[in-house]
């Protein structure tokens, strides 16, 4: 039985005690898990407007996603002729174009090639500081954490081991566990000069 | 040529008859067996999957025990109505549904199963409910594989011998489909005969299976 509860600012998904379950459709959550899971027998647009309720005035806020995720001119793509990149965008936009009260994400620069991981590291930050919607992405790599992160909750094996910002973690690891995994890592705390 | 056209017909009927019962049935079954957990349902698999591997003639049996005049259906049906299955076309089409049932349970279930959880949890996440999610998610993509397990039930009602023998009997004109007809030419002797309406049948299986085998290559993978 799980116990606890799960809520995001008023809104109660989940209770034990007061055993409220929200079913996934009444969430809010949009969801990008780690492979992006783009439904494969839809284009490009039929994927973003798939959670939109009427096709109609959808128009001009697909217009808006489709600029923002610079996916002109691939409307009528199918999954499979996408980049990872590209079809990460579009999972983006297709969770985006319901509202929704916050992001999770499952990974999302797993599936893309390291050599544009911190391009799309870094457009995810401003996409965030753009959009104001809370994300929460999960991540095994400490360095894209600390990149990214407002707040930072390392876990291992289920349970917390440390939470707080980002240089808070840095400058005062909790324990062995933690410094070791920051071990791992170049972090810069003082500006670098080069010659 | 006549009884051979009225066989062909009558086979024709039943088979399409009875894929048309197992293609609605078959396929709530095995969205249920595939995208449900309750009590019960390897009983459920077991009770569809059976008639597979038994003897037809024992599903037969079966039949008879269920549909007969004094069976458990079919002794109030007769005091009803005084129709029964025993020797009716209808009869047939029960005896193929229920032995062409196992096959497209066991087709259609695997490609539900076969279909990314995650495309499921994010329709969810994005407001659409159970049912719109099978209808344009999970029926989509499952899509060859259903029609190839309507196929192959096709195929196998169209063959179906022991269990129709046992309950709609080889009736010409009536019940006899083509697979019963062989069995009367080969007893009455007309071995031409036989192997002409073998044939004749061979080549339509032949032909159903190349298209099940056409229809389950996925497109969009």
């Amino acid at each position: 039985m799980d116990e606890g509860y799960i809520r995001v600012g008023e809104r109660v998904f989940f209770d034990s005690f007061a055993t409220i379950d929200l079913p996934p459709q009444r969430r809010e959550i949009g969801y990008l898990p780690q492979n992006y899971a783009l439904f494969p027998h839809m284009t490009v647009r039929q994927n973003i407007l798939y959670g939109h309720q009427a096709p109609g005035p959808a128009a001009e806020e697909f217009h808006e996603m489709i600029t923002l995720f610079q996916l002109e001119g691939l409307e009528n793509r199918y999954p499979k002729e996408l980049s990872g990149g590209q079809k990460q965008r579009v999972a983006l936009a297709r969770a985006l174009m319901r509202k929704p009260r916050i992001l999770l994400l499952d990974e999302p620069l797993a599936a893309v090639d390291i050599s544009v991981r911190k391009m799309i590291r870094t457009e995810l930050k401003l996409l965030q500081r753009k959009l104001g919607i809370p994300m929460i992405l999960i991540t095994h790599d400490l360095s894209e954490a600390l990149a990214l992160a407002d707040k930072l909750i390392i876990y291992e094996q289920g349970r917390v081991v440390q939470e707080g910002e980002p240089m808070e973690i840095i400058k005062h690891p909790l324990n062995e566990r933690v410094s070791e995994l920051l071990g791992q890592i170049t972090i810069h705390t003082e500006p670098v000069f080069s010659f | 040529m006549d009884s051979f056209l009225s066989a062909l017909k009558i086979s024709l009927w039943v088979a399409t008859s009875s894929t048309l019962l197992v293609a609605l049935f078959g396929l709530a079954l095995a969205f249920v067996l595939a995208r449900c957990n309750f009590r019960g349902k390897n009983i459920i698999d077991a009770v569809v999957t059976i008639p597979m591997v038994l003897p037809p003639t024992v599903v037969g049996y079966y039949l008879m025990v269920l549909l007969g005049r004094e069976g458990i259906v079919g002794a109030p049906l007769y005091q009803l109505t005084g129709w029964s299955f025993l020797f009716t076309w209808q009869g047939a089409v029960i005896a193929a549904f229920i032995v062409s049932l196992p096959l497209m349970v066991r087709v259609a279930r695997s490609a539900i199963e076969s279909v990314d959880e995650d495309l499921i949890r994010v329709s969810y996440s994005l407001g659409k409910s159970k049912w719109e999610t099978f209808v344009h998610v999970i029926l989509p993509l499952a899509r060859s594989g259903i029609m190839a397990g309507v196929v192959l039930a096709f195929a196998r009602g169209l063959g179906e011998f022991g269990a129709t023998l046992m309950i709609a009997g080889n009736i010409p004109g009536r019940t006899s489909t083509l697979s019963l007809s062989i069995y009367s030419a080969f007893q009455a002797g007309d071995d031409t005969r036989a192997g002409q309406l073998a044939w004749v049948l061979t080549g339509i299986s032949v032909f159903v299976v190349y298209l099940a085998g056409k229809l389950s290559r996925s497109r969009w993978m």
